[in-house]
């Protein structure tokens, strides 16, 4: 029997990160904190391990001119200069985008499963990828090869042509929109099919990008890179309002003031554009655009303006670490580890909190 | 403050080919308490969606407060008629008060968000529905009733002037469903807000509603007190009842 007093499991359960959902500036807090310990890690750690005091010296010369005595090989300060550094800054804001495009995609598709690759944007990417390794050109543009800017054009050709296809969204028809999405997904994955058959030797360089990768991180893919998503996360955040309003459906969304159409086509173009720049930094990273926002929310609830930064804080720290694993043995995907780990955390999470999703 | 009156003059709706409404004329004035009611698909619902501006009319077919409906701007509409929303699904897991919030978005700073008055109108508003036993309450797992409380809670904080409702009712056990009339009698009687509300429940309706909108087959066939409007021929004719039933489904009202 079932008393009004007696609370439920997931109640319970919940209970101990209650101070949180009081208090989520704390939570942001320890997210700052995570991040912090996750760059040094980054920095620090790795096949040549760099003091933390050589390392912080480095930086302070190279980034700050500031005088101090060198201590340290040369070879060591390409490592963390030229290497880790913007390894580790391209983790961040990819963690940082495809968290937040995770996060926009599920308020605007109102599904929990969305993530940032639901609507074509992956199989977009990694056809355009398979084409770039099969054509035998060699171009590069702000560090990026073809390989990189046919992945960044398919991403963002797959979302317009799922807009367009499915009329536009009109109140009420996200649901279109998302079969249209997985219409159009399957449609470029045959392309990609027939891409990787016809790729021979190169079929491993295919498979390295679909798994995601920054191995090939350097400072001028991220002069271009790093703004365009930055400033596509701010101006998603600004929109925090439309995304709440969103959350009891398009025609409550009306009633409370908001030109839906309108708010759903900007915060889709911002959101597509993140993950097109976030793929042509790493190629295809799965699990961070649809754990992190899910883990975030049922800690503060489903608040726009706290789920967006939160999650940006925790999917950056998030993908630091997980490409710190991966490279530690020599170079795994670091695909191959966030799903490792986002794949457990997600079903435990899901086991915990039942009742807390339904589709 | 006081309730905000409605106007409908001539008001004609098309979906492509097929005429949903036509030649509506309507006046509600400020603090009236209205029901409609009809048969299904006469347009009662689309008769709703006009005057809370979800579908776009013709300028000046619909006034409110005697501004058209365009004029008004969606913020300013959004802060003066609060309709209750019909059926919801919730995305993600929900606390009962955090929904109740979503109905300042049209009050709160667009960027910096909720202030203290945003705060203090959601409590307001909570207390006023009753519903201070469900806070913390996920939204999902509320009964029916309690769930239709806690919308009319949004649509409280919202502070509109013009309160609308469809099927408010609807599937609610009896106590809910005099919970819910007893909710919006007070509203209209003690607050002053124009209540517009669309019912199944002839009964209900009657009983509640100082006045009846009878609406069929695509426009407005009576307008009046119940005893006015709910006589048994013409709710055989609209409806298509036998009138071997109708004794028993009007005895509350004969």
């Amino acid at each position: 029997m079932r008393t009004a007093h007696a609370p439920d499991l997931a109640t319970v359960r919940v209970g101990r990160l209650e101070a949180f959902r009081r208090r989520p500036l704390l939570l942001g807090a320890v997210g700052v904190v995570l991040l912090a310990v996750a760059m040094v890690a980054g920095i620090v750690l790795g096949n040549v391990p760099v003091p933390l005091a050589d390392s912080i010296a480095i930086l302070a010369r190279r980034l700050f001119a500031w005088p101090v005595a060198e201590t340290w090989s040369p070879a060591m300060e390409t490592i963390v200069v030229e290497l880790r550094l913007p390894r580790v800054i391209t983790a961040l804001i990819v963690g940082t985008g495809l968290a937040v495009a995770g996060t926009t995609f599920q308020g605007l598709l109102r599904n929990p499963l969305a993530d940032p690759y639901v609507l074509g944007t992956a199989s977009g990417a990694a056809l355009g990828a398979a084409i770039g390794v099969l054509v035998p050109v060699q171009i590069a543009v702000l560090g990026f090869g073809l390989v990189n800017l046919l992945a960044f054009g398919g991403a963002l050709l797959a979302v317009a042509a799922v807009y367009r296809l499915s009329g536009g969204g009109g109140v009420g028809s996200m649901t279109s929109v998302l079969l249209t999405g997985y219409a159009v997904g399957s449609l470029l994955a045959a392309g990609l099919a027939m891409a990787m058959y016809l790729a021979g030797s190169n079929i491993r360089q295919i498979f390295f990008y679909l798994l995601g990768s920054f191995a090939q991180s350097s400072w001028p893919q991220l002069l271009i890179g790093l703004p365009v998503i930055a400033i596509g996360c701010v101006l998603i955040m600004l929109r925090a309002r439309s995304l709440n309003a969103l959350l009891l459906g398009d025609e409550a969304a009306v009633h409370l003031g908001l030109d839906v159409k309108r708010e759903r086509l900007i915060l889709l173009a911002l959101a597509s554009l993140i993950t097109a720049a976030a793929v042509a930094l790493a190629g295809l990273i799965g699990f961070v655009g649809l754990v992190v926002p899910h883990v975030v929310r049922l800690v503060v609830g489903p608040n726009a303006r706290l789920v967006l930064p939160l999650s940006a804080l925790f999917g950056a720290s998030f993908l630091i670490l997980a490409d710190l694993v991966a490279r530690i043995p020599g170079e795994l995907p670091v695909g191959v580890i966030t799903a490792i780990v986002g794949a457990p955390v997600f079903v435990v999470l899901l086991r915990r909190f039942r009742g807390g999703y339904e589709v | 403050m006081h309730g905000l009156s409605v106007s409908v003059a001539g008001l004609r709706l098309t979906y492509g080919r097929r005429t949903i409404l036509e030649n509506v004329d309507l006046d509600i004035a400020s603090g009236e308490r209205v029901c409609i009611i009809g048969p299904n698909g006469a347009g009662k619902s689309s008769l709703l969606r006009c005057l809370t501006g979800l579908v776009p009319t013709e300028p000046g077919m619909v006034r409110i407060d005697g501004m058209p409906l365009a004029e008004l701007g969606r913020d300013r509409l959004a802060r003066s008629v609060a309709v209750v929303p019909g059926q919801v699904a919730l995305p993600f897991s929900m606390r009962v008060e955090e929904v109740v919030a979503l109905g300042r978005i049209p009050h709160e700073h667009r960027l910096s968000g909720p202030r203290l008055a945003d705060h203090a109108a959601v409590d307001a508003a909570i207390e006023r529905a009753g519903i201070g036993h469900l806070r913390g309450r996920d939204a999902r797992e509320l009964s029916l009733g309690e769930r239709q409380l806690m919308l009319i809670a949004m649509a409280l904080a919202q502070q509109g002037r013009l309160l609308v409702l469809d099927e408010p009712t609807v599937h609610l056990d009896l106590r809910h469903q005099v919970e819910v009339m007893q909710l919006l009698v007070a509203l209209n009687e003690r607050e002053g807000l124009t209540v517009i509300a669309v019912l199944h429940d002839l009964a209900l309706a009657a009983s509640m509603f100082p006045r009846i909108v009878l609406v069929a087959d695509r426009t407005i066939v009576a307008d009046g007190p119940a005893a006015a409007v709910l006589t048994a021929d013409r709710i055989r004719d609209v409806y298509g009842v036998d009138p071997r039933y109708l004794p028993a489904l009007l005895a509350p009202l004969l």
